[in-house]
């Protein structure tokens, strides 16, 4: 047995085990959170107020930005997501979100000068 | 709950689906166990994971500007921002801020007042979030410094708390550094690409180089992590302006942080270059030259201040010194940028109609602009000649330009209309140029071959020479561009004074987009070229510095080579029509055989030394399609065809419709299908626009070559943003690696923690 501990690193021997095994306990299981994001354009100086933002899940939410352009879901679980954009004029971007649950609210602001991809070489 | 019916749409589509987490497009269960592996539980499995987090607090989302680790020097200035990112039940209120343990939040209050809400402080324009600026700020002393704030948010004292690892400043050594600092950026040139370079400039003997490029000669090397703020794929905003700032800073961001205020883009908080610092604390002198419009990116990381690199003309403002109202650079509002920016000494590069009104004729007969151009001010005809600059349009005017006067060059862009590639704000690509001036050919056809598109009348007058050919010869090249630079800054800093120059090679990158890979390769020669003539022109002063980086690397790589001949005369056509993708591989006239394109690459064992050749000695291959050339393709890229023949211009990859590929563009060659997102995705048209129409960057870490005094500095791996301690060191006087840890942690920063006292600016 003493060899055992031996082979491992003094970083991470038992009492330092013990101890993180504690914390993570302590920590919790991960909850449901709360999302807040914005929805702008970050290149064009632009707020969307009034774009429909869907969190693809089961089941979905579908809200609407209000007008600084704000959104929210509500007990989001954990998991990682994808959030359909679509602006007044029927365009339609998709995101990637990821609630850790470990914070009450995730903060997810959907910037469209990242979300979309440019497609001119002066624009990287 | 009263819902739009529109808005019901997506819940009845994705409604529909099985019970997982995540979309349609990547969620489908796998047929083998029904398992869908994109749930949660495969992510997160009781540990924690990273869910992209910034340095926030949890409930309100406050934060401060700089990051936390921003690696900032002793007396460079930047704004301290303290924000909430999640709107209160009631306005938010700053309770208290310390620095290094002493209560500043009377002087940060004093400040803000100072300063005037609005843009100057950075306000938002709803209460419920909290957000304030105090610009221009320095830390007065090298060493660790803390800086907490607490905001009172609906009854709840919220806090963070930033660190600032702060470096010894670039001047006061004992024994004094270099004076002369030239930094050249490779846009997109990672390693791939100055092998490439390596091989097809100086090429190879029974396995062995015949010799080595300039930026392969150099005196150290390192290897440089280029990730950005918010995205593991840097963009080349702050993959340059981290360099010069030692911030991490964000996709888009020129030298400022993000902030709660996305809706200007100007008024984000800022950090000083190096470029800035050197000339507002010491006097040295600045420039920048690139082959790109001189207010893209790169260029302006050194001297310009913006959330937003699509602000061209506020940015070219910046670069002068130039701010008035009624202009895309306005001064109420930005009194603190006015402060921060310096002028750049000598600005050489493309991209007119960031500078000269539309009005201007020489906007439409001299740059070939149909209708582009400024429409507030007029800086080159107008603004720079009042602010002692001399302006050059071409070649002869460069070279005649005083040595003695600031200098402003705007040259012509690529504007054949019969190219999509690069465009006038772009100069055109080193092997048209070389074309053009009949130092190259493209198999065999030169500048008066119709293919060439360059024995022709410029499309929109005749400014700039009776023919394309003769508008593109009178273009510098980049060693004509560097020598004039070294001139004027030499110059006008004087025998005792110092100065720093960056010289951009932007068209390793935008031609790698459009994949036009043999003129990528003519690029690094040429920027390789500008390298070997400043090593030899400034190595016998013994007080330069001069570094060979890129701010991000691209995902081509070598596969092989190919036999341009055997190519031609294989017909690709026979195999393939552009007419009627998608096609079916096989040869027509004998259908049990693949097309002679699929066997033209010899890879692996099978890759015989190119015979790229240089008869004028001059390290540029005479023609990019000799007997054997080499190939590149793209492990990120849009659907195009190639038969792996240079292009007679350059030219987009895809279609009108990125679905597809250019039909002007290799035809006949191999489909590749592209693997990039797909995009303008309208509601019920269901991805039929196809994918992203150019190539993207990647995240592989990129070389820094470096030279001179104090060289020995950038031997290593590091971060891009700790590139400017290592020249800070130089410019001290350090010489070696060792001087640089003294304790912290962070390189060239000591384990003190200085006296609120030496915060300067509050």
């Amino acid at each position: 047995m003493k060899k055992i501990f031996a082979s491992i690193p003094s970083s991470i021997r038992p009492v330092r085990l013990i101890a993180a095994t504690a914390f993570l306990a302590c920590a919790g299981p991960a909850a449901a959170a709360d999302v807040y994001g914005r929805v702008y354009d970050t290149l064009r100086g632009q707020l969307y107020p009034g774009a429909q933002v869907t969190l693809v899940a089961q089941p979905a939410q579908v809200v609407r930005c209000d007008e600084q352009a704000g959104f929210r879901f509500k007990d989001v679980p954990p998991g990682v997501y994808l959030v359909r954009l679509a602006l007044p004029d029927s365009s339609v971007f998709t995101s990637r979100l990821l609630v850790s649950g470990r914070t009450p609210t995730t903060i997810a602001d959907l910037d469209l000068s990242r979300i979309n991809p440019p497609d001119e070489d002066d624009e990287y | 709950m009263n819902i739009p019916r529109f808005a019901l749409l997506p819940l009845l589509v994705f409604g529909a689906v099985s019970p997982v987490l995540a979309g349609l497009d990547d969620d489908a269960p796998f047929k083998s166990d029904g398992v869908t592996r994109n749930t949660p539980a495969s992510y997160i499995d009781g540990r924690a994971f990273s869910d992209n987090p910034s340095h926030a607090e949890a409930n309100s989302g406050l934060r401060l500007s700089p990051p936390t680790g921003t690696q900032l020097l002793s007396g460079q200035r930047f704004d301290l921002r303290v924000e909430t990112q999640i709107p209160a039940q009631t306005p938010p209120a700053l309770v208290k801020l310390v620095v290094n343990g002493h209560d500043v939040t009377a002087r940060f209050k004093a400040k803000i007042a100072a300063q005037g809400l609005g843009l100057e402080s950075g306000t938002p324009k709803s209460e419920l979030l909290f957000g304030e600026t105090a610009r221009n700020l320095s830390f007065g002393r090298p060493g660790l410094w803390k800086v907490k704030a607490v905001v009172n948010v609906d009854g709840i004292e919220r806090s963070i708390e930033n660190t600032y690892p702060v470096a010894q400043p670039p001047f006061g050594g004992a024994k004094g550094g270099p004076r002369h600092v030239v930094f050249f950026l490779g846009d997109g040139m990672g390693l791939p690409i100055r092998t490439a370079a390596r091989l097809v400039g100086k090429g190879l003997f029974e396995g062995r180089g015949k010799g080595g490029l300039n930026m392969d000669r150099m005196d150290e090397y390192g290897l440089v992590h280029t990730s950005s703020f918010d995205s593991v794929i840097t963009d080349s905003a702050p993959g340059m302006a981290s360099y010069v700032s030692g911030m991490k800073q964000s996709n888009n961001a020129i030298n400022v942080a993000v902030d709660n205020t996305p809706e200007n883009s100007l008024d984000n908080p800022r950090v000083e270059t190096l470029w800035e610092f050197l000339k507002r604390s010491q006097g040295w002198k600045t420039g920048v030259v690139t082959d790109a419009f001189v207010t893209d990116a790169t260029p302006a990381a050194v001297a310009a201040h913006s959330r937003a690199r699509a602000d061209r003309t506020a940015i070219a403002q910046q670069m002068l010194g130039y701010y008035r109202d009624e202009s895309a650079q306005p001064k109420t509002g930005y009194a603190a940028l006015a402060e921060l920016t310096q002028p750049l000494d000598v600005i050489l590069g493309a991209g007119a109609r960031d500078w000269l009104l539309k009005s201007n004729p020489d906007a439409k007969s001299f740059y070939q602009y149909k209708d582009k151009g400024r429409s507030d001010v007029d800086l080159f005809a107008t603004v720079a000649p009042s602010l002692g600059y001399a302006t050059a349009r071409n070649l002869a005017e460069l070279q005649a330009a005083p040595d003695n006067q600031r200098l402003l060059g705007i040259f012509s862009g690529e504007f054949r209309t019969t190219s999509s590639g690069l465009g006038a704000d772009n100069i055109p690509a080193v092997l048209d140029r070389r074309v053009a001036r009949g130092l190259a050919t493209i198999r065999g056809k030169d500048a008066a071959a119709e293919e060439i598109g360059m024995n022709v009348a410029p499309p929109f007058g005749t400014g700039c020479g009776a023919t394309v050919a003769e508008c593109f010869r009178a273009v510098p090249s980049k060693k004509e561009m560097v020598e004039k630079a070294v001139a004027v800054l030499n110059r006008l800093a004087g025998r005792k004074g110092g100065w720093i120059l960056l010289v951009e090679q932007s068209q390793t990158d935008k031609l790698a987009h459009i994949l036009e890979y043999d003129r990528v390769i003519y690029e690094a020669l040429e920027l390789d070229e500008s390298i070997g003539w400043v090593t030899k022109h400034l190595g016998t002063q013994r007080d330069a510095l001069v570094v060979v980086a890129s701010d991000h690397a691209q995902p081509e790589t070598i596969i092989g080579v190919a036999m341009p001949s055997v190519i031609a005369s294989a017909g690709a056509g026979a195999c393939f029509s552009g007419a009627a993708y998608p096609i079916t591989i096989g040869s027509a006239a004998d259908p049990d055989r693949p097309c002679a394109l699929q066997d033209v690459i010899g890879t692996f064992n099978d890759s015989t030394f190119p015979t790229y050749a240089s008869n004028r000695g001059d390290g540029y291959p005479d023609d990019p399609d000799p007997l054997v050339k080499l190939v590149l393709e793209d492990g990120g890229r849009p659907t195009y065809s190639t038969n792996y023949l240079t292009n007679y211009q350059p030219l987009e990859p895809t279609a009108k419709t990125s679905a597809l590929p250019n039909p002007k563009r290799a035809p006949d060659g191999l489909l590749m299908t592209g693997n990039m997102p797909t995009q303008k995705v309208k509601a019920g048209a269901n991805k039929t626009e196809g994918n992203v129409k150019i190539a993207p960057h990647s995240a592989d870490d990129v070389p820094l070559s470096a030279s001179g005094r104090g060289a020995e500095l950038f031997g290593g791996v590091y971060e891009n943003a700790e590139v400017q301690v290592r020249i800070a060191a130089a410019l001290r006087g350090q010489t070696r690696r060792a001087q640089m840890q003294l304790g912290s942690g962070y390189s060239g920063v000591p384990t003190t923690a200085p006296a609120a006292k030496f915060l300067k600016g509050l």
